[in-house]
């Protein structure tokens, strides 16, 4: 039934590619798509779809639809640099332990509340004594007051450079959340915000309806209604974009070079933006075998990072060097290349002989391991299959075993294709990778309980310390020791494809998050010329 | 409206879990005389070419299976060195292949092997065990035979994860019924034969009747069985592989060529498909070719009385 609808429903969607004049016939007899008939629309088919839609229960992971329906205290703009949002301005006192931030006087919520400091002490509060996976980023806060209805006020209990970034996620209504509490799941399923664009309807495993919200402070949006139609399978979402179900679509790179082929004569082209995703071998360090760096030195310089790009990305991509190369503390020099004469010297000075099948050979035996990865991701899966080849031709015997993602057990796993990496604050997707304090073993995200003192001295000092030049000071050293001592291979970024509407204007280059979130960042600027 | 199925017939899908196998596995040899002795001869050549392949795979191609080759993705079949083409991954095809010929019809055996040795075990034990025993073992069988097996065997997979031996345990906890059902009447029939009357007479114990005489007696009709349940294991470990949860996806199989194939069809790599589903198809029809022939076969020789 509900399939029945949906078919009605996006048909005169992938009509207004086609024309207005369609558009409004059709509309007319599907009991209307949008209210005055003419209004813009785009259709966005999409692979991952969340299970709620609450800002404050994602981290990193932020899909486009609550990218749309919530703004947060600041934003950032097409440099990834933090810019005014709904705090239209803020100083910072006390060396860095005090935010003081005015908020906009204009600001509604959907459901035409008015926007308030409340609003903000409320979010901040809850978030940070919620135990959610973003109550990480409050953790520091000491103090949030409200002095008056435009002014809030953040007390740390030590600077937190990273904070300005961690307000631009979402703030919640506290109105329709003081009593359920903030992650209630009622309202994650019909969220409210102050976004460009406010759900009108979300059929789960379908489709999420956006219309435009006219009150949105910085002017209503140019496009009037955005749905995000829920494909998981790749093949199926380009042939959806082929047949004009959809008019954009998110792709993977494999398709890229097909859809770009076909973009002109589908009326569609293709936004290729960089993101900081990086996909990095992860090596066990818990399981002893790769206690020596000399192996994981070695492999670094073992793998043909532009072949991969080449071949599984379909150049899409980039090679990587460390886990900042798209970050503005990136500091490179770092030297990792394709060089097998250098996997010999580094292996052969460090005492390991190849044996009679030309595999590496230490007082431990032969250096031979399973390379796993998500089974589901076919892009990693396929990565993994062309670094154990690779790693086999330098002799370390490497058997790729992708792993469905349910079965992998963390503790079992001995080198993993993993990926992280931010184009903001870099604190985020350091800090829990790579601190000895966040080790596997004690519930963190640092999976190859990697422990090093010097990085945890960088990552400790890059996120207390106030000023950006010693954030750059600790984040070049933190560069420098994952080089000399490399919890990862770092294979490569990718990019994220995505096929939109020959007239669609707006979308501007950014380096986006993972899975190429972050495309919606200045969807109200978006228009269609037809 | 893309992505749905339209609704299966009532009448059909009764009709497949009740009146026998569909589509390939329904593929019989054709009438008797001269087309079926050439059919027969066509279906023992292909078959002992491909059992010939997979045993001799590690010497038939200087190809790893697993090796990827940056330099050389996605080539056309015909292309030097690579007589099949490789795949996006620069993975040669051919040998490929050949080693998933090893996996494909190592599991079909295996696990055809299985599902007739429980078969005729579960089977024979209902047709001389008491009642309750053979009501538990018939009912089961009834109530399994009125599930969709695919699924069955995709949650035994999916919640053992993928190995040879998950695939094997799979096919045949899904595939025994049948066969369990032939031996059970082939059984019960024989139970009321003079000779077994004769054998208990002379003081013979239970389980001695039932393996010296019962069960080989029951053979004939279970081995015309066996070799379509060979097929049916085929198609079965290509499906699941196809569907990610058969054999590990890194060793090759006909059914996870089928599925690294299936993104490559828009580009218009269709060799890349055709190739392993002809080969499974070529597969099924001849073991189901050698099947009849065994099973009409056994009719002449005068399996009648």
């Amino acid at each position: 039934m509900s399939e029945q609808r949906r078919s009605s429903r996006i048909r005169p969607w992938a009509a207004a590619a086609a024309g207005a004049a369609v558009l409004a016939a059709a509309a007319g007899c599907t009991g209307g798509a949008s209210d005055d008939g003419a209004g813009a629309s785009l259709t966005y088919a999409l692979g991952d779809e969340p299970e709620q839609l609450n800002p404050v229960l994602v981290d990193e992971h932020l899909d486009p639809v609550t990218e749309m329906v919530f703004r947060g205290l600041t934003a950032h703009d097409a440099d990834n640099r933090i810019v005014p949002s709904l705090a239209e301005s803020w100083d910072v006192g006390d060396g860095g332990r005090t935010y003081n931030f005015t908020l906009r006087d204009d600001v509604t919520w959907h459901d035409g509340a008015e926007f308030g400091a409340d609003d903000v002490v409320f979010t901040v509060r809850e978030v940070r004594d919620g135990g959610l996976p973003t109550s990480h980023k409050f953790a520091g806060v000491e103090k949030v007051t409200a002095p008056d209805d435009r002014t809030v006020v953040i007390e740390l209990a030590e600077p937190a450079p990273a904070l300005l970034d961690s307000l631009s996620n979402g703030i919640l209504p506290e109105h329709l959340l003081a009593d359920k509490g903030i992650d209630d799941p009622e309202f994650g399923r019909a969220p409210v915000g102050t976004g460009p664009f406010r759900l009108e309807r979300w059929e789960h495993r379908e489709y999420a309806e956006l219309r435009a919200f006219a009150d949105y402070h910085e002017g209503p949006p140019g496009l009037d209604e955005v749905v995000v139609a829920y494909v998981p399978d790749a093949a199926t979402r380009l042939i959806r974009l082929r047949n004009g179900e959809v008019d954009a679509a998110s792709l993977e790179p494999r398709q890229a070079a097909q859809a770009a082929q076909a973009a002109g004569d589908d009326g569609t082209r293709l936004a290729v933006y960089p993101t900081a995703d990086y996909r990095g071998i992860l090596f066990n360090m818990a399981d002893g075998m790769f206690d020596d760096p000399a192996p994981r030195r070695a492999m670094n310089h073992a793998v043909d990072r532009e072949a991969v790009v080449t071949t599984v990305l379909h150049g899409y991509g980039a090679p990587a060097s460390g886990p900042l190369d798209r970050s503005a503390f990136h500091t490179g020099g770092d030297g990792y290349g394709f060089d097998p004469d250098r996997v010999e010297s580094i292996m052969a000075d460090a005492g390991y002989r190849r044996n009679g099948d030309g595999i590496w050979t230490g007082d431990d035996g032969p250096v031979e391991f399973e390379l796993t990865t998500f089974a589901e991701d076919g892009l990693r899966a396929a990565m993994i299959e062309v670094l154990a080849t690779q790693l086999r031709e330098q002799g370390f015997d490497v058997t790729a075993e992708p792993t469905p993602r349910d079965s992998v057990d963390w503790a079992e796993v001995q080198a993993f294709l993993i990926g992280w990496g931010t184009p903001y604050d870099p604190d985020g997707s350091l800090y829990g990778p790579f601190h000895s304090t966040e080790a596997l073993g004690k519930g963190g995200s640092n999976y190859g309980s990697y422990a090093n003192k010097k990085v945890d001295g960088a990552l400790d000092r890059g996120r207390r310390t106030g000023g950006t030049e010693e954030r750059r000071d600790a984040y070049a050293d933190l560069q420098r020791e994952l080089v000399d001592d490399p919890p990862y291979v770092w294979v490569s970024y990718l990019d994220a494809v995505n096929a939109v509407p020959a007239d669609l204007e707006g979308p501007r280059e950014r380096t986006l998050a993972h899975h190429g979130y972050g495309f919606f960042w200045n969807v109200h600027d978006w228009t269609r010329a037809d | 409206m893309v992505g749905r199925e339209p609704p299966r017939q009532r009448g059909t899908a009764a009709a497949t879990v009740r009146g026998g196998p569909r589509g390939l596995l329904a593929v019989r040899l054709p009438a008797a005389g001269r087309a079926g002795g050439a059919a027969i001869a066509a279906a023992c050549a292909a078959l002992a070419l491909m059992a010939a392949a997979a045993l001799l795979a590690p010497w038939l191609t200087a190809h790893d299976p697993v090796a990827t080759d940056t330099s050389a993705v996605s080539l056309p079949p015909g292309t030097p060195g690579h007589p099949l083409g490789t795949d996006a991954l620069g993975r040669d095809l051919a040998a490929r292949m050949l080693f998933g010929a090893r996996s494909s019809l190592l599991v079909g055996v295996v696990a055809g092997a299985a599902t007739v040795v429980l078969g005729t075990l579960l089977g024979g034990l209902a047709a001389v065990a008491p009642r309750p025993v053979d009501a538990l073992i018939t009912r089961t069988a009834d109530a399994l035979l009125a599930l969709p097996l695919v699924l069955v065997a995709m949650a035994i997979a999916a919640v053992a994860g993928s190995s040879f031996g998950t695939v094997v345990a799979a096919i045949a906890a899904t595939a025994w019924m049948p066969v369990a059902l032939i031996a059970r009447a082939e059984v019960g029939a024989l139970r009321e034969r003079p000779f077994v009357r004769a054998a208990r007479g002379l003081g013979l114990s239970r389980t001695r009747v039932l393996t010296r005489h019962l069960l080989p007696g029951a053979l004939p009709p279970i081995a015309a069985i066996a070799a379509f349940e060979v097929g049916h294991a085929v198609l079965t470990e290509s499906t699941l592989s196809f569907l990610g949860i058969g054999v590990p996806a890194n060793r090759p199989s006909w059914g996870g060529l089928l599925a690294d194939a299936r993104s490559q069809m828009l580009s218009g790599q269709w060799y890349a498909v055709a190739v392993p589903a002809a080969a499974i198809v070529a597969a099924i029809i001849a073991v189901n070719v050698l099947a009849t022939a065994f099973d009409r076969h056994a009719a002449a020789a005068g399996r009648t009385w």
